[in-house]
């Protein structure tokens, strides 16, 4: 009888050990095929991102491409024909110096031309760098080109300002203030909007800024697949600038007539 | 030859393997297998020992006492010094002096020179839940490229094989000895097939540091 109990606990510890080293060989199986899997699925994602980063990349490229284009258009249809009107005036004057009347109107006329020639300059520094922005910082920076926007006439603008002051990267501030800028451009062009409210809020890590407009709106996934088509350049830029600033954008459709964009940015804490 | 002592004898040559691989890789032996080279080093000088002792029929039992404390202890150290990198690894220490508790308690209970079921058990659960645990750490996080490439994955193998594989032999021990069936099974061989296959997996574990 004691005997059968030995052999009993003999079979148990050598069927026991069998059944657990046949775990522990499946664990370790396992562990090998899920790390082959995951590490395959993880190469796709790479490859995936590593794409979408150089789409975006070549979009930023792009943009400023076509910044510089328009630059440089501006400079050489406003302030070049000016400069050169100019040039002709003095000319003139230089020929006809005993026309007295003349010389007159060819002065004021140069007079306006040059105050014109300023007032280009000015709108293309304030294109390159808003002087608002580098010295007054985001929150009059956006100000700024709110009540440059709402000058144009195109578009009625209202901003709310629920904060006094935001702490945020200063390589931060430009990017944020172009991506505004790009959505404002956006919603003008494409949402058919009448009128646009923008609301900068901040908690002791994030800024939210938001964007309401009562235009045709997009939801996230609908700007992730324009962005992805060739033609969505200013979409590619406006992700671009999401994430070089680290920040979440969100696009979300309330109506018919009722969008809403909202930007959360990490504040320097 | 009986079976057993063959089994025995080919288990301390594949433990002379593995601390001679050891020895060919000592200048890739940094870090969490600095541990292991320890190991390797006390497993063979206490075997040999060991076998000079039962060769005089001078019980061995406390011998392996004092190695099963040091075993757990370099182990720790082991997955102290491995998980240091991903985070606060000091609690792989914590359970030493539980453990060196449970080894003094089964020192009074059983007595110096018979098994120490007690302490061969907990350090089986503990270093059996240790090497789980890493697995699991390590396919949450996927810290490694290629697994089969890293020393870690076939030292960590060696382990959860080897003290799982022994867990219920050291439970039953005591039992097994105090019933008779200690000369009559073979069930004492499964100790020395594990430690074979953990010397294996060691050595291995070595030879993949010449790579890195």
């Amino acid at each position: 009888m004691e005997n059968k109990g030995h052999i009993d606990v003999f079979s148990l510890v050598a069927i026991g050990t069998m059944g657990i080293l046949i775990l522990v060989a499946f664990i370790v199986l396992f562990v090998l095929l899920y790390q082959k899997k995951m590490m395959a699925n993880r190469a796709v994602i790479n490859e995936n991102e590593s794409i979408h980063q150089r789409k975006l990349l070549d979009a930023s490229i792009e943009v400023a491409e076509q910044e510089r284009k328009k630059i440089a258009a501006n400079i050489h249809d406003d302030v070049g024909m000016m400069l050169n009107v100019l040039k002709l005036n003095l000319t003139k004057i230089q020929r006809n110096r005993s026309d007295e009347k003349l010389i007159d109107t060819l002065l004021i006329n140069s007079n306006i031309l040059i105050v014109d020639t300023i007032a280009a300059i000015r709108v293309i520094s304030n294109d390159i760098m808003p002087p608002a922005l580098v010295k007054l910082g985001f929150l009059k920076g956006i100000a700024e080109l709110c009540r440059q926007v709402e000058s144009a006439g195109i578009i009625d603008i209202y901003l709310e300002l629920k904060v006094d002051s935001i702490k945020l990267e200063k390589k931060n501030e430009i990017q944020l203030y172009r991506l505004v800028k790009e959505l404002i451009n956006n919603i003008i062009k494409h949402a058919s909007a009448t009128s646009v409210e923008l609301a900068i809020n901040a908690s002791a890590e994030f800024m939210t800024i938001t964007i309401s407009h009562n235009g045709k709106g997009l939801t996230t996934e609908m700007m992730t697949q324009l962005a992805e088509s060739s033609d969505g350049i200013g979409l590619k830029n406006v992700l671009s600038r999401a994430q070089l600033t680290n920040s979440v954008i969100q696009y979300i459709i309330l109506g018919e007539k009722e969008a809403k964009i909202i930007i959360e940015t990490p504040l320097i804490v | 030859m009986e079976i057993y002592s063959l089994i025995s004898y080919t288990a301390i040559l594949l433990g002379a393997i593995t601390f001679i691989a050891g020895l060919l890789c000592i200048k890739s032996v940094k870090g969490y297998l600095v541990p292991i080279f320890i190991l390797a080093s006390v497993s063979l000088v206490t075997d040999v020992l060991c076998l000079i002792l039962s060769s005089n029929n001078i019980n061995i039992i406390f011998i392996y006492r004092g190695y099963t404390i040091v075993e757990f202890i370099v182990l720790s150290f082991f997955y102290n010094f491995f998980f240091r990198k991903y985070f606060r690894s000091n609690y792989f220490l914590l359970p030493i002096p539980l453990f060196l508790i449970i080894a003094f308690v089964d020192y009074k209970k059983n007595g110096i020179m018979n098994m120490d079921n007690f302490a061969t058990s907990t350090e089986s659960i503990i270093l059996s839940l240790y090497a789980l645990g890493s697995f699991l750490f390590v396919m949450r996080k996927l810290i490694f490229n290629n697994l089969l490439s890293e020393p870690f994955f076939w030292i960590n193998s060696g382990v959860l094989f080897y003290f799982s594989g022994n867990l219920l032999v050291y439970v039953f021990s005591n039992y097994l000895v105090s019933s008779g069936l200690y000369n009559d099974s073979h069930i004492w061989s499964i100790t020395p097939i594990l430690s074979i296959f953990f010397n294996i997996l060691l050595s291995i574990g070595f030879w993949k540091t010449r790579a890195i």
